[in-house]
């Protein structure tokens, strides 16, 4: 019987074309990112410096967060807060139509995808039009992100041309890259001169000063934040940190590990809607601060390093069974090392409890965090969660493994199932060729030594004193 | 080395007992070869690693307290797996902390040293190699790698070697796939890692493949073989001391050793 | 919305009393990195910067007082119908002062740009901004040499759309104000006694705007500025 992750994971390994797309992806983000930081000592004092501006943020969260909402409010932003993702919706809802409009622009946002945001909207009656261009590509294939930071990682230009094609039967679309990208373009331009509401994330939240830091290359985050005459932001609480001065070492943190850039083509700083005298920007910037688990994580002592994450995407690109899967494989709005730790803080540690066991452990992940978030031992409390809360099959698991402990606990027992082994050796090995399991599917069956390594060794003269 | 002839400790592994216990006499041999006095506590089983990666830290405590036992001493202990190696030296004080054991948990994991990381790095060992020439494939496993820090020592040994070509596969530092129960519980995702290292390690041309963890050598040999592929697979220590005392090897393949 | 506030609020101080008031590693936390190594000096800034800025594929010009005119001839030579900029600024009075006459007698005459004043709000001329072969000029407070960054603060005198929806951004830049790092910057910002307050739109741009979420191939000028032109100036 097969587990729907397991099942997920089949399918997303047998989609050859995505598989190929993503694997060569992510190669080449793992050679960019090896080549952005080019001096280790540097990289680890710099993922030293991350940690502590993160800690310390998280340290301080609520007073963070006041004076974040207090120096914004002096800013001339409005601030929200949410507890749910219903809410947050709610609040998104109310702001859309209290601006008189049912069509919003969307810049790229991993936290509008954990609330599901477009369905409420539409739900609503809302359309949420994404300008991203691979978030664009999938909301025109009415498919989810296969990747945080590159969410249409999984196709190639020949299937983007494809869904181009299907989307918009009465023009003409070239299969070249640029080609697909001038259509975007113009397309989404004349949407950007008309929509009054835009929609975004934050990438950090500056309480000294009240800011707003938005990272992007398009332009098409800025546009979603300066045309329109409302501007709702919406992010999750831990985004926060203390001074602007702690900006810098975090940029340089989150671009070089998440794509290898030096830094994005636009940093964009917001701290405020537009000034009485100025002629340009929203008339209104709102400000959602979302909860949606995250003080929960944050009340957990060791789970509370998830909520450093800055998203960069790093663990995914270097995690074995990511690279080989995407994003799909998981079925989760955050996928890979990352999404086995924090989703099921948000969604429970049923289905998503089991994205935990989609990792070998191998801690490629943890190796490069930009703030040393250790995910592999995460990744193990939340299967000791799930062997604690969970019947089925972790109480047929449970009960397997204490056999185990009865036997290997006990030297004397372990050594008579030892040599008991040894001695049938030759019945159990041809057996274990015929005994169907998960190992030998696709391996030969390991086979059992005839003699055991205490009786070598003491024939050998090893003593035990 | 000061003391030329330090007493060990030395942990089996449960793997290596059950399918490769010729490892484990190669290790002890090459220790003792080193200069080393070398102890075998009978007691030992498992480091109780399995359980604790699948969540289960009641039962993995269980065992690894009969080991905290088992190891008593101020000996370095020499395991000749990074994986086990990791376990008692950085997650022991964790399963054990807040738990009366954490003090000997504590120094259970200080006295742990990989079995080619002390025969290189403390012991400095320059053996002559009396084998013929040979290609060697080296795969280092991620505990190794990561959370050791002993790929170097390995390479090292292998590289003091006359007659021996040292080829690392490509995507090196890639997982095997193996990952303990992962293997078996994710079978399609594990069975894709495996198959791209086979691929990588016999691109090698090498017609040995050789590492420091039996966990990942069991999982490939399984693959290889199943694929039909010829290529040789042994733990480190059972290659390094056929290199080393050629005619004593011969005896301990055909088993009548002393 | 207060009932949302405090619950948050709420669970996290519930936490912090338990977890006491941590503060970790404050001087690690702080801004300023192992990796910017102080001040370099002008030659060694610009050499960096003007590598960075090939690298990220913007356009440098070295430029005297004479600059209208340089921008003038290239975007002419780019077939640029209008050039828009900020009409209070004191570079778009200059701008404006020596900008071309269509109608005199050099041989560029006729291709030159209209100059188009961004004198009123964006509402009353948002279709025109969006008009094909417009051009936005604005100027640079700094830029990073180690990035190739340009740093715009955009205010009332200069609109932030210039920088954004024309399809050719040209930049006047002071050569005396590339600092190596961002963290240079911005320690030289934060550490002014009366520091002007950050404006509503704080900048930092580094080359034309840019895509790469079609199979990692870089393609430039997906929404925002397909060219990005600095026009480097060397004293006064």
């Amino acid at each position: 019987m097969s587990s729907p992750l397991r099942t997920r994971l089949r399918e997303a390994l047998a989609r050859a074309p995505a598989r190929r797309n993503i694997g060569r992806a992510m190669a080449g983000l793992v050679d960019k990112r090896r080549a952005a930081f080019p001096d280790a000592q540097a990289l680890e004092q710099l993922r030293d410096q991350g940690q502590a501006i993160r800690d310390q943020a998280l340290a301080n969260l609520p007073a963070l967060l006041r004076e974040l909402e207090a120096n914004c409010r002096a800013n001339g932003i409005e601030v929200h807060w949410a507890r749910t993702a219903a809410e947050a919706n709610e609040k998104v809802r109310e702001l859309v139509q209290a601006a008189g409009t049912t069509s919003v622009l969307k810049g790229k946002s991993m936290v509008s995808e954990e609330i599901g945001l477009n369905a409420a909207l539409a739900e609503a009656g809302i359309e949420a039009l994404e300008t991203d261009l691979g978030e664009w590509i999938i909301q025109l294939a009415g498919e989810a992100p296969s990747h945080i930071v590159a969410p249409a990682v999984h196709l190639d230009r020949r299937e983007v041309a494809a869904r181009f094609r299907e989307h918009f039967p009465e023009l003409e679309v070239g299969e070249e890259i640029a080609d697909l990208t001038a259509l975007a373009r113009r397309l989404l331009r004349e949407r950007f001169a008309q929509l009054r509401v835009g929609i975004s994330g934050v990438n950090f939240l500056i309480a000294e000063t009240g800011t707003l830091c938005l990272i992007e290359n398009e332009g098409n985050g800025r546009l979603c934040t300066t045309l329109p005459e409302v501007h709702i932001a919406i992010t999750g609480i831990e985004k926060v940190i203390a001074r602007l001065d702690q900006l810098p070492p975090l940029l340089r943190l989150l671009t070089r590990s998440a794509t290898g850039q030096p830094i994005t083509t636009y940093v964009n700083l917001i701290s405020g809607p537009r000034g009485t005298d100025e002629r340009d920007g929203p008339r209104a910037v709102h400000l959602i601060l979302l909860d949606n688990g995250r003080a929960r994580l944050q009340a957990d002592p060791e789970l509370r390093a998830t909520l450093r994450c800055i998203r960069c995407g790093a663990c995914m690109n270097h995690c074995p069974v990511y690279t080989r899967v995407g994003g799909h494989g998981y079925g989760t709005v955050y996928p890979g090392p990352l999404g086995a730790v924090l989703e099921p803080r948000l969604h429970g540690l049923a289905a998503p409890g089991e994205l935990a066991e989609a990792s070998s452990l191998c801690g490629a992940c943890a190796e490069v965090c930009p703030v040393r978030i250790p995910l592999p031992q995460l990744i193990r409390r939340v299967r000791r969660d799930r062997a604690r809360v969970s019947p089925g099959t972790t109480g047929r698991q449970a009960r397997l493994w204490s056999l185990w402990a009865a036997i290997m606990a006990h030297p004397a027992r372990a050594r008579a199932v030892t040599r008991t082994l040894a001695l049938l050796a030759p019945v159990i090995n041809p057996a274990l060729h015929w005994l169907p399991s998960p190992w030998t599917r696709h391996r030969q069956p390991p086979q059992l030594a005839r003699e055991t390594l205490a009786k070598l060794a003491s024939e050998e003269g090893f003593g035990d004193e | 080395m000061s003391n030329q002839h330090p007493t060990v400790i030395f942990f089996g592994t449960c793997l290596i007992n059950t399918l490769a216990p010729r490892a484990g006499l190669a290790a002890m041999r090459l220790l003792r070869r080193a200069g080393a006095q070398v102890r075998f506590p009978r007691d030992q089983s498992c480091c109780g690693q399995p359980a604790y990666n699948a969540g289960f830290d009641d039962q993995a405590r269980r065992v690894a307290r009969a080991q905290l036992k088992a190891l008593e001493g101020e000996e370095p202990i020499i395991v000749p797996s990074a994986s086990c190696a990791g376990m008692f030296r950085h997650e022991y004080p964790r399963l054990f902390a807040g738990t009366p054991e954490q003090a000997p948990a504590q120094h259970l994991a200080e006295r742990i040293v990989e079995l080619c990381d002390y025969l290189q790095r403390i012991l400095g060992v320059n053996w002559p190699d009396l084998g013929p020439p040979v290609r060697v494939a080296l795969h280092q496993s991620c505990s190794a790698r990561r959370e050791m820090q002993v790929a170097a020592p390995a390479r090292a040994l292998l590289e003091g070697l006359a007659q021996v070509e040292v080829l690392e596969p490509a995507r090196a530092s890639d997982c095997c796939g193996f990952g303990g129960t992962f293997a078996v519980k994710q079978p399609d995702i594990s069975e894709a890692m495996t198959a791209d290292k086979a691929g990588a390690l016999l691109a090698t041309d090498a017609s040995v493949l050789v590492s420091q963890d039996l966990g990942c050598l069991t999982s490939l040999e399984g693959y290889l073989r199943r694929q039909g592929a010829m290529m040789q697979v042994q733990h480190i220590a059972e290659f390094l001391w056929e290199r080393i005392a050629s005619p004593e090897a011969e005896a301990l393949k055909t088993g009548d050793a002393r | 919305m207060s009932e949302a506030r405090e619950g948050i609020l709420g669970r996290l101080l519930a936490t912090a009393d338990a977890s006491g008031p941590a503060s970790p590693g404050q001087a690690a936390a702080d801004g300023r990195t192992a990796t910017h190594g102080g001040k370099a000096n002008d030659d060694s800034n610009l050499d960096e910067f003007l590598k960075a800025l090939e690298a990220v594929h913007g356009e440098v010009h070295r430029v005297g007082t004479d600059w209208p005119e340089v921008i003038a001839e290239m975007l002419a030579a780019a077939r640029v119908d209008q050039l828009w900029y900020g009409a209070n600024s004191p570079h778009g009075a200059q701008l404006q002062a020596r900008w071309p006459s269509p109608s005199a007698g050099s041989e560029l005459a006729g291709a030159v740009p209209r100059l188009k004043p961004f004198d009123k709000s964006i509402e009353r001329c948002r279709e025109a901004l969006f008009a094909d072969r417009s051009a936005g000029f604005t100027s640079a407070q700094a830029a990073i040499a180690e990035t190739g960054t340009l740093i715009l603060w955009p205010g009332p005198a200069e609109p932030r759309t210039l920088s954004l929806v024309p399809e050719v951004h040209c930049v006047l830049l002071e050569q005396s104000r590339i600092v190596p790092t961002l963290e240079d910057w911005m320690a030289d910002y934060c550490q002014q006694a009366d520091r002007p307050p950050l404006p509503t739109n704080l900048l930092l741009i580094t080359g034309p705007s840019k895509s790469a979420d079609i199979e990692q191939t870089l393609t430039f000028g997906v929404h925002g500025p397909k060219r990005l032109i600095v026009f480097l100036k060397n004293g006064n």
